[in-house]
């Protein structure tokens, strides 16, 4: 077995391999939070914010179609997975805000866009729409490649591991650590219990 | 007194060197100056009276869009200006570093700014000469700028050693007070003689004075409460005493669009925040309903207090809050209400004592007041207004009690002598009707209504035009009259403006960040020089980019004539005219000018 980094001597425990932990859940930060408007979030609830989820993909699978030698599956299954995967990339994977974020004192620093819509509420109209999008482009891609194992195990991995797990409410500010060392520096001032 | 047969040609007292000679002994070089900070009219077609009409509301002017064209190009225009930005940056990381080394890590230290801010600041540079334009002299109607210009794009300035007279629509100075002549000035000096310039201590600790009493209690007059306390800075009024007012365990609803001193002394408190759309009642009912079926946060526990915080004059929007509606929410939910009246005091309502005036509601339905003295009274600091035993509460509870200084003396006495020029003093034993208000027992005081000599100082005397409240009523219809008629009029020339046509600040929307800079240039280079004050990102939002006009009553029709001729020339060179509603002519709304305001109070602005 491994054995135990030098800082984790003293308190006798061992560094775990994966570790899920919970990210801005302070008092301060949530005050923090409230404190202005979120306009980096509040988009999702505008006028044709929705529609251009479909506006999108559609042109998206025009582009692709344009590809010589493009047959249908195979179109499908790139729209679908090019969708989850810039999805992903938009509401999970960046976090903070690109403008105002000093107006916040950086609270909303380590949330994604997932987890900054409508204050972080869970089973709002626009998380529903966003949950729906992409299991409907899913059944639609599914239709069109005629249930071939390959392209359905495909999609169907894309979309849980893209689109399903990430937006659970149970993974609402919950980030997964592989093998992170519990750090920390005596200069670090000693966060007050909620 | 000034002889009204002979008011001076306006753009005449624009000059330092004219002089206007008056039929009366005075100096006129004096009478020019006074102009100068305050416009002379005596035509009693042009007043009006603030009031709120329930039988036939006015609204806040809907919200215009513009055509799609122009918010495609001001997004293009912000685009190409972070584009370049960025190439700069990144070039120049490069090729002049000795220009850069603020984005580039110096000396094992870490860049100053970051890229965006360093944008941000670039642009600011760009028109860093219409932000922020150093000033000397009284900030009344007009004002004097010193004039400069920059052989390098805005990064160094250098100055001619001339100044320039112009017309000031940019300072908050509704009611004209800002005067270094008169009685409000008058009674400033005395004070000073009287008792220097700092009671040396906060007020907890040695600092308070009869003087403070007395202003404490002339506030609570004026406002209609049993008491009120004073702090000495505006901001700090809301920062230190709504921490005093909520704490950890409470909610605060405030509105949107609220000043940062809320938003700061909300944050102070610890107390939960939610927050709802701007002026939307029926947001605000569901919000409640929510939030008190919901309770706090993980436990569901009753909140321990909900406190609304609205303000009465938003100062970027123009908008008045919609109090009526608000207090029947109040009956019904039971919430705590208070209301922020830094623009609104002074300014609204026949007697001038605000949102309660204007609307007419009783002010002891809400249960706290704010209201700074800087806008109206020509002064500084703010008050709460409330409850006696809220205000003793308050008065050891808030921060400022033991730890900010006190209000000094002569802005005190420039407090009392204003707010006595606008509620009027009565003199004893007088036959005049007001005495029979004061008659009435103390449990019922009459309010609004004038106060008795005895509420003032002794050495404090004001002339006789500003103690029996004659000049303060004028200097109110003239202001209601100024900003109908600036709103009117704009709105006629076909720009989009926003806010309640009412309100004595006027926001002209430019959209455009760039056409922001050449609006300020061209208002400022005219023959008669008008000095305004655009607004832009992060202020208001990206695209709604605002020249924001602030009335007084210290401005004629006139000046309002030349404002309004000189919008129209600058609107059409930089395509700003994009309402949809009925255009006039300028010199037709000239003109027309009275039947035009009358037009705004009779018929529904939707």
């Amino acid at each position: 077995p491994i054995p135990p980094p030098p800082n984790l001597k003293g308190r006798q425990r061992r560094g775990s391999i994966v570790k899920v932990e919970e990210v801005g859940g302070r008092t301060e930060e949530l005050l923090d939070r409230n404190a202005y408007v979120n306009i980096n979030a509040n988009w999702v609830n505008a006028k044709g914010a929705w529609l251009i989820h479909v506006v999108l993909i559609l042109l998206g699978k025009i582009v692709v179609d344009t590809v010589p030698g493009m047959t249908q599956q195979i179109s499908w299954t790139l729209v679908n997975t090019i969708y989850l995967a810039l999805s992903y990339l938009m509401f999970h994977w960046v976090t903070g805000m690109p403008f105002d974020s000093e107006l916040h004192g950086g609270a909303y620093d380590d949330l994604t866009l997932w987890e900054q819509i409508d204050d972080g509420a869970q089973y709002t109209p626009a998380r529903k729409w966003l949950f729906t999008a992409p299991i409907l482009l899913f059944l639609i891609s599914t239709h069109y490649t005629s249930y071939d194992p390959w392209p359905f195990a495909i999609n169907l991995t894309a979309l849980i591991v893209l689109a399903i797990i990430p937006k659970l409410p149970q993974l609402h500010r919950q980030r997964v650590r592989f093998l992170a060392e519990d750090i920390a520096s005596g200069a670090q001032t000693p966060v007050t219990p909620n | 007194m000034i002889p009204p047969s002979a008011p001076p040609n306006p753009d005449l007292s624009l000059s330092e060197t004219s002089l206007a000679v008056g039929a009366s002994g005075k100096n006129p070089k004096v009478f020019v100056t006074e102009h100068s900070e305050f416009g002379h009219c005596t035509n009693q077609s042009y007043r009006c009276v603030s009031q709120h009409s329930y039988a036939n509301p006015v609204k806040a002017k809907k919200i215009e869009e513009p055509p799609y064209y122009i918010l495609i190009t001001a997004y293009f225009s912000y685009l190409i200006l972070l584009c370049f930005g960025y190439l700069r940056d990144f070039l120049g990381k490069y090729f002049a570093k000795r220009h850069f080394t603020h984005i580039m890590p110096l000396n094992g230290y870490a860049p100053l700014n970051s890229g965006f801010d360093s944008s941000i600041s670039r642009l600011k540079a760009r028109v860093g000469d219409c932000v922020a334009p150093p000033v000397t002299g009284v900030a009344g109607r007009t004002i004097l700028m010193l004039d400069r210009y920059s052989n390098d794009n805005n990064w160094t300035q250098i100055y001619t050693g001339t100044k320039t007279r112009a017309l000031n629509m940019s300072s908050y100075n509704y009611l004209g007070f800002s005067q270094t002549h008169g009685g409000c000035a008058d009674a400033v000096e005395e004070s000073i003689n009287l008792y220097g310039v700092s009671t040396c201590g906060s007020r907890l600790a040695g600092g308070s004075s009869d003087l403070h009493t007395m202003a404490e209690a002339l506030v609570a007059k004026f406002a209609g409460t049993e008491d009120a306390l004073i702090s000495s800075m505006g901001f700090a009024t809301n920062s230190t005493f709504i921490p005093a007012l909520v704490s950890k365990g409470c909610l605060v609803i405030s509105d949107e669009l609220n000043h940062a001193s809320i938003r700061t002394g909300v944050r102070q408190s610890g107390a939960q925040v939610r927050m709802f759309k701007h002026n939307d009642v029926e947001n605000l009912d569901s919000l409640l309903r929510d939030v008190i079926s919901q309770g706090q946060p993980r436990t569901h526990r009753p909140w321990r207090k909900i406190l609304v915080i609205a303000e009465g004059l938003y100062s970027m929007e123009g908008t008045l809050v919609n109090l009526p509606a608000i207090i029947e929410l109040k009956k019904r939910y039971k919430f705590y209400l208070f209301v922020d009246e830094a623009h609104s005091i002074g300014a609204l309502g026949p007697h001038g004592r605000g949102v309660c005036d204007y609307f007419n509601i009783n002010p002891h339905d809400i249960d706290v007041l704010m209201g700074t003295f800087t806008k109206s009274f020509g002064a500084a600091g703010g008050y709460i207004a409330g409850p006696k035993s809220l205000i003793d509460s308050l008065r050891l509870r808030g921060q400022s009690g033991p730890y900010a200084e006190s209000m000094t003396p002569p802005v005190l006495s420039q407090i009392m002598a204003s707010m006595a020029s606008i509620m009027g003093v009565v003199p004893p034993n007088s036959s005049h009707s007001a005495s029979s208000e004061l008659a009435a027992p103390s449990s019922s005081v009459i309010h609004p209504g004038a106060i008795s000599p005895v509420a003032l100082p002794s050495w404090l005397r004001l002339p006789p035009s500003l103690y029996d409240g004659s000049e303060g009523r004028t200097r109110l219809l003239r202001l209601a009259f100024n900003s109908r008629y600036l709103h009117a009029g704009l709105s006629k020339l076909g720009f989009v403006t926003y806010g309640h046509p009412f309100s004595p600040i006027v926001p002209l929307l430019i959209f455009n960040f760039g056409k922001m800079s050449t609006f300020v240039r061209m208002m400022r280079t005219r023959s008669t020089p008008v000095v305004v004050v655009v607004v832009t990102y992060p202020a208001t939002p990206l695209l709604k980019c605002r020249a924001r006009f602030c009335v007084s009553a210290a401005h004629t029709k006139e000046d309002i004539d030349i404002v309004l001729r000189a919008c129209d020339e600058v609107g059409d060179v930089l395509d700003l005219k994009h309402s949809r509603g009925e255009r006039w002519h300028v010199e037709e709304i000239c003109r027309r000018s009275v039947e035009l305001v009358e037009g705004v109070a009779s018929t529904q602005c939707a």
